[in-house]
């Protein structure tokens, strides 16, 4: 069934208060809520983690959000539908699964800023990244 | 002038030995005579200038004392037996035209006690110091005998310039360490020759002041003005005295000041000052690097966030980019038709061609429904998939960039962490060097700097007053002569005393006028030639560019940047310029002089050795030169560099016994 377009991304209600922790946290604090919402669903996509909302709260309006990072939400949503580009004709399918995804990692995230030192989950963050940078390298 | 040869007969360790020098064909003009310390060397240097001028100018505290004989051929002789000590030297003008044989004997007898006894008879000498000295010349076919040999020595090769041409290599490094100055002014005096001027100076004021005084007594006046004058010649000497010693002791606290003042240079509060001020310059630094560092770090976290979701849905965004790009292969996007296009025309019941297609039977309307039928949704979305295909593709090559971004931000941070850490590292020397001074110390000092400044003013002063006092003084005395002239003019008988008194004074003012015109222009030659020698030979040639001897006769050598260098001559640099200034000196001398330089590189290190070798035969024009070393300086490296100047070499062969030592001169190499 085709869902209602949606004007905005949501969060678990009981999520939107790490959504605020992060942000007054290292290296969130001058980025916006999109950053940490896309760095949730990253942590969650790569554990394979999609957790349906239960309670859900008004996060970030879809009209903030820059078209690149859609762009990315629209790929994850087509793999997710097995390579079928219709999920592209719900735009609230599209969104949910980042919003389950991101769900699934938030807490993830949560433990991984604030666990360890200062300073250490950006590079334990660069380091996560070279090894998936070095894997896809030759297909790029 | 070449020695030709010298002949040694129980001179020193040696016990009968001939030496052949001379100069040999196309420019060979050094000989080589390598000696261990103590085997002999510097003997020959003495023997001859033993032969020349009965004086063993160079003798070692090891020979002091000890009688001239060989103490070998005294413990053979018989108490009572007599022996000879002789040397001979025969020098040959270079065109070999002139030989001059001189001959010193000493006559030994050896005593009860076993000490040798000079026997001082008149048919065996003819000289003070009870030796023979005999000198015989050959001009051409003419031959001669000297009546006068010390006299016709001192006329070839004076004594008093022998230093010159016959001279220990170990002083060299003399002339230029300390102030110069006097060094070099009594070499231009002697080379000058003016010892006959300054003697006729000294006779012409003594002979002025005798005649003065032989006037006494001739008139109450003249009396009076002459005790006059006696006083105030007294008094000019005192004074003159006192000023010397004032000029001494303002040195002595000139030198005590430039050695503080360097030390307070190192450690002033100027230099903290310095540090201090290069201490705020480097906290500023430090913040603005602080503050770039974090901006980088900063913008290396933002983008490696920024980066993350491309790179973690780096799968599902190559697979998307595939299956559009498929589905681009296969001609479905862009599509022929939208699937609302087609809804919309049957809403409408008109066709683009403007056929009406409201009836449910119409052909046209049946064919749309059949497009309409084979037209998936996906078709209302295609510009969305094209615009999604570019999205994704950009997003791809960001990604592609990541190693290259990544690697930049890591190496800015690193750049800038090691700046900070080289920045507080000098931060860090600093605060050290500025806890560690002591500023009492330099307090202390500064306080002893003002103490010797108010000295050398106050000196100054003394030294001022001085001066006008000896001026007046010597105005004075002018006056007196001036009355007393006028005195002794009155006097008819004493005409004949006034005409002599101003004799005196003309020739004492041309004979001073001539002693500094010779003076200066022999220094000025001197110069000339110095700079030429050093600037031919030295071996850093940019390094150098002015060498100079000013009024005082101290001498300069000036870097690129006019800078005084003399200072910072190394040993080897500090010879060759020594050298030049001999060679200059033996050149304006006139006199065509042999040099026989002992131990001439001993002070040098080897690879300055090697410089000083190459250039020694380029020295005194192909002049004979004889080398007087030990095997430590006649090196491998020096040999080859001098070997093709080499005439003839030569190996002292020292033996020494229980009851004296014996010496040979071999040919190098036996």
């Amino acid at each position: 069934m085709e869902s209602k377009a949606p004007d905005r991304l949501y969060c678990r209600k009981s999520d939107r208060e790490i959504y605020d922790l992060l942000k007054k946290e290292e290296p969130f604090k001058r980025k916006d809520l999109i950053h940490i919402f896309m760095m949730a669903l990253s942590a969650g996509y790569m554990e394979k983690n999609r957790v349906k909302l239960d309670t859900k709260v008004g996060l970030i309006l879809l009209y903030h959000v820059p078209r690149e990072v859609k762009s990315i939400m629209k790929a994850i949503a087509i793999a997710e539908e097995d390579g079928n580009l219709n999920v592209l004709l719900d735009e609230g399918k599209v969104y949910s699964i980042a919003e389950e995804y991101a769900t699934g990692g938030i807490k993830i995230l949560k433990n991984k800023v604030l666990s360890g030192d200062f300073g250490s989950y950006i590079k334990k963050l660069e380091a996560e990244l070279i090894d998936k940078y070095e894997k896809n390298k030759k297909s790029l | 002038m070449m020695i030709d040869y010298i002949k040694l007969k129980n001179y020193r360790q040696y016990r009968d030995c001939k030496i052949n020098l001379g100069i040999g064909e196309r420019g060979k003009n050094i000989v080589v005579i390598e000696g261990a310390n103590g085997a002999g060397k510097t003997n020959l240097l003495n023997a001859i200038t033993w032969c020349l001028y009965g004086n063993e100018l160079h003798i070692s505290k090891k020979y002091e004392g000890l009688p001239v004989i060989n103490t070998l051929m005294l413990d053979k002789l018989g108490t009572g037996e007599k022996s000879i000590v002789e040397v001979e030297v025969q020098l040959v003008s270079n065109d070999k035209n002139r030989r001059y044989k001189i001959k010193r004997t000493m006559w030994i007898q050896k005593s009860e006690t076993g000490d040798a006894e000079q026997i001082t008879d008149r048919y065996q000498s003819n000289q003070q110091d009870g030796t023979k000295l005999e000198m015989f010349a050959q001009i051409g076919k003419d031959m001669g005998y000297y009546r006068d040999p010390a006299a016709a020595i001192q006329r070839l090769l004076p004594e008093k310039i022998n230093e010159y041409f016959l001279f220990d290599g170990e002083r060299l490094d003399d002339y230029f360490k300390e102030e110069s100055g006097e060094i070099i002014k009594e070499a231009v005096f002697k080379i000058s020759q003016l010892e006959l001027l300054d003697r006729m100076v000294t006779h012409l004021s003594h002979a002025k002041n005798e005649f003065l005084s032989s006037s006494k007594g001739l008139t109450p006046e003249v009396k009076e003005l002459q005790d006059g004058k006696i006083k105030l010649q007294e008094s000019l000497e005192k004074m003159k005295d006192e000023l010397d010693k004032l000029v001494d002791s303002q040195k002595v606290a000139k030198k005590h000041r430039d050695k503080l003042n360097k030390e307070l240079r190192e450690l002033s509060p100027g230099n903290i000052k310095k540090l201090a001020q290069e201490r705020i310059e480097l906290n500023t630094d430090l913040s603005q690097f602080e503050v770039n560092l974090d901006e980088e770090r900063k913008g290396k976290s933002d983008y490696l966030i920024d980066i993350t979701p491309s790179i973690f849905a780096y799968k599902p965004i190559a697979q998307t980019l595939q299956i559009i790009s498929k589905q681009k292969e296969a001609g479905d996007i862009p599509p022929n038709y939208k699937k609302n296009f087609l809804e919309k025309l049957l809403e409408k019941g008109v066709c683009i061609c403007t056929t009406i297609i409201s009836k449910k039977d119409s052909k046209h309307r049946k064919s749309i429904e059949k497009l309409l039928q084979n037209c998936d949704e996906i078709t209302n979305i295609s510009g969305e998939l094209i615009e999604l295909s570019g999205e994704l593709r950009n997003i791809k090559e960001q990604i592609s960039g990541f190693d290259e971004k990544r690697i930049n931000y890591t190496k800015k941070i690193k750049d800038l962490e090691e700046q900070i850490r080289r920045k507080n590292e000098r931060l860090k020397k600093i605060e050290d060097e500025i806890k560690g001074c002591d500023i009492e110390d330099i307090k202390r000092k500064e306080e002893k700097l003002e103490e010797y400044n108010n000295e050398i003013s106050k000196v100054d002063e003394k030294i001022g007053e001085k001066k006008i006092t000896i001026d007046n003084i010597k105005l004075k005395i002018e006056s007196l002569d001036e009355d007393l002239l006028k005195e002794i003019k009155k006097q008819d008988k004493l005409k004949e005393l006034n005409r002599f008194c101003s004799f005196c004074d003309s020739a004492l003012e041309i004979a001073n006028e001539i002693k500094s015109e010779i003076m200066e222009e022999t220094r000025k030659e001197i110069e000339k030639k110095t700079k030429k020698e050093f600037f031919d030979i030295i071996w850093k040639k940019e390094t150098y560019k002015n060498v100079k001897i000013d009024d005082s006769y101290n001498f300069s050598v000036l870097d690129q940047s006019g800078r005084e260098s003399i200072g910072t001559l190394s040993a080897g640099e500090r010879e060759a310029l020594t050298l030049s200034f001999i060679a200059g000196l033996n050149t304006v001398s006139g006199f065509d002089a042999p040099m026989v330089i002992d131990t001439p590189l001993a002070r040098i290190d080897p690879e300055a050795r090697e410089n000083i070798a190459k250039t020694i035969p380029q020295y005194f024009g192909g002049t004979q030169i004889i080398l007087l070393v030990t095997g430590s300086e006649y090196t491998s490296p020096v040999r080859k560099e001098l070997l093709k100047n080499i005439h003839k070499e030569y190996k002292i062969d020292f033996k020494e016994f229980k009851k004296g030592c014996e010496a040979e001169v071999m040919p190098y190499g036996k």
